[in-house]
C-alpha cells in the first residue's frame, strides 16, 4: 500500500462515512450543517396548511402589505420567519414590531401605510393562492410607523 | 477489491484537480463577496435568535461583531489564495476550516442552508489533496507533473459526495413520506406551502406555481422524477455519457425548484457541483488559451503603435 493510497483511502472512507452518518438520525429532527439529513421537500403538509407568525403593514381604507424579510432580519425568508417566531415565543413581539416600524419609516415602499402588526395567520395553500381565500388571523402586537403616512 | 481500488485511484492529470480547485474556490470567493452584506449582517443579529449547530456548538453566545467580521475578511483572503494556489499546504486547510465555520455560523441563526453543504464538503476534499501542483502560484516554476493516483482519488471522492448528498435527500423523502411521496401530493402541498409562506413573509413567490397547482398529475410526474434522480445518483459514478445524462437531469431538477419555489441552489445550477464527473481542465484550458491570445494581440498592437 503506497502512502498516496493510504492517505486517499483514509480521507475517502472518513468523509463518506461522516457524510452518511446522519442516516442514523431521525430526518425530521437530526438536521445539521454540513452533515445533513437533507429533509427539504420531504415533509407531509396536509392541506398545504400554513400557520405562522408574520408581519404586515396596514393603512387607511384597508391598505395592506406583507413586510419583506429584509425589514425583519435579512433577505433570507426562513431567517425572517425564525426571527418573528422567536420574538413571539419569547414575548417580544412588541419589541420586534417597533424595530420593524422604525425600518419601515425609512422605506419608501411603506409611505402610504401607518401601522405595523405582528400577526398569526392560519391559511390553506390552495385556498389562498388559487382561490384568494384568506384564513383567520390574530394580532400579537400593533405599533405605529413613526411619522405615519408620508 | 483490487478492481475497486484501481478504479478509485485511477491516475488523473494534475490540471484536472487544479481546475476543480479554481472552479470550487472561485465559486466560494464569488459567493462570499457577492453576498458580503448578508454575511456582514450576522454580526448584528439579536442574540436571542442564535441556535448553534455543528462546529458553532463550541459557542455559548454569538461572536462579538468584530470577530465575525474578521473571520469573514480572513476567509475571503484565504479563498483568493486557494484559487491562486498560494502556499496551498497552509492556506487551503485554513480556508476549508474558515469556510466551514462561516457557513455553519450563518446556518446557526434559523435553519441549515442545504444550498451550501456540498460546497463546504468539496472544499474540505480539495484542501486535503495536492490540488495546487498545476495552474498555481506554488507551481509557477515547474512543469505540470504526469498523471498520478494522487490527483485521481480526490475527483472520485468529490463526485461520490455529490451523489451521496442526493441519495440522502431521496432517502429522507422515503423515510418521512414512504412510497406515498411518489404520488405527488406531498410535492404539490410542499410547493403550495413554500409559495404561500413567501407571500405571507413579503417575499417574491413563483409566478408559475399558482397556475400549476391546479394540475395534480404534473406533481406526480415531478415526484417520480425527483426520486429517480436522487436515489439513482450513484449511476453518475460510471462517468462519461451516463454522468452527463444524470447531471443534466439533476440540473433540470434544480431549474424546476427555481421555477416552482424560487429557491436557488447556486452550486449545482452553475454546474460546479457536477464538475468532478468531467474533464474540467478542458474548458478552463480553452479559456486560458483565448485569454493568452487576446493579451498577445493587445500587446502586439501596443508594440506596433510604439514603433
Amino acid at each position: 500500500m503506497t502512502a498516496t493510497r493510504l492517505w486517499g483511502g483514509l480521507v475517502s472512507l472518513v468523509l463518506l462515512a461522516t457524510v452518511a452518518y446522519p442516516l442514523r438520525r431521525d430526518p425530521a429532527y437530526g438536521d445539521s450543517f454540513p452533515l445533513s439529513t437533507y429533509p427539504m421537500f420531504a415533509f407531509k403538509r396536509p392541506g398545504a396548511r400554513v400557520a405562522i407568525d408574520y408581519v404586515v403593514a396596514t393603512g387607511p381604507d384597508g391598505a395592506r402589505r406583507h413586510v419583506p424579510p429584509d425589514l425583519v432580519a435579512n433577505h433570507e425568508v426562513m431567517q425572517a420567519l425564525m426571527t418573528i417566531r422567536r420574538a413571539v415565543q419569547s414575548g417580544k413581539a412588541s419589541t420586534l414590531c417597533a424595530e420593524v416600524a422604525a425600518r419601515a419609516a425609512r422605506d419608501r415602499r411603506f409611505k402610504a401605510l401607518d401601522t405595523i402588526q405582528v400577526v398569526f395567520g392560519d391559511h390553506r395553500g390552495l385556498d389562498f393562492l388559487v382561490h384568494g381565500r384568506r384564513g383567520p388571523e390574530r394580532t400579537h402586537a400593533r405599533c405605529p410607523i413613526p411619522g405615519g403616512i408620508r | 477489491m483490487n478492481a475497486v481500488l484501481g478504479w478509485w485511484f485511477r491516475p488523473a492529470p494534475a490540471e484536472r484537480l487544479a481546475a476543480l480547485r479554481i472552479l470550487v474556490g472561485g465559486f466560494a470567493l464569488l459567493y462570499l463577496t457577492t453576498r458580503l452584506p448578508l454575511f456582514l449582517g450576522y454580526a448584528h443579529f439579536p442574540a436571542r435568535d442564535f441556535v448553534p449547530l455543528g462546529v458553532t456548538r463550541l459557542l455559548e453566545a454569538p461572536l462579538a461583531p468584530g470577530t465575525h467580521v474578521a473571520i469573514l475578511v480572513v476567509t475571503i483572503v484565504l479563498a483568493a489564495a486557494f484559487v491562486a494556489g498560494v502556499f496551498y499546504r497552509f492556506t487551503a486547510p485554513l480556508f476549508a476550516l474558515c469556510l466551514l465555520w462561516l457557513l455553519t455560523y450563518r446556518s446557526s441563526w434559523s435553519m441549515p442552508f442545504h444550498t451550501e453543504n456540498l460546497l463546504a464538503l468539496h472544499v474540505i476534499v480539495l484542501a486535503l489533496a495536492p490540488a495546487a501542483d498545476a495552474w498555481a502560484f506554488d507551481a509557477r516554476r515547474r512543469d505540470a507533473p504526469s498523471p498520478r493516483e494522487a490527483y485521481g482519488w480526490p475527483l472520485k471522492l468529490m463526485a461520490a459526495l455529490t451523489c451521496l448528498t442526493y441519495v440522502l435527500a431521496g432517502i429522507a423523502k422515503l423515510r418521512l413520506g414512504g412510497m406515498a411521496w411518489a404520488e405527488g401530493e406531498f410535492l404539490r402541498d410542499q410547493v403550495a406551502v413554500d409559495n404561500l409562506r413567501k407571500v405571507l413573509l413579503g417575499a417574491d413567490a413563483s409566478p408559475l406555481a399558482t397556475p400549476l397547482l391546479e394540475h395534480p398529475w404534473l406533481f406526480e410526474v415531478m415526484a417520480i422524477a425527483t426520486l429517480a434522480i436522487e436515489l439513482g445518483a450513484p449511476i453518475a459514478m460510471a462517468g462519461g455519457r451516463v454522468a452527463l445524462a444524470w447531471a443534466l437531469m439533476a440540473w433540470g431538477f434544480h431549474v424546476g425548484v427555481v421555477a416552482l419555489m424560487a429557491i436557488v441552489f447556486p452550486y449545482p445550477l452553475v454546474w460546479v457541483a457536477y464538475a468532478p464527473f468531467f474533464a474540467a481542465e478542458r474548458p478552463l484550458a480553452w479559456v486560458g488559451r483565448k485569454l493568452r491570445s487576446l493579451t498577445a494581440r493587445r500587446w502586439g498592437r501596443h508594440a506596433a503603435s510604439d514603433m
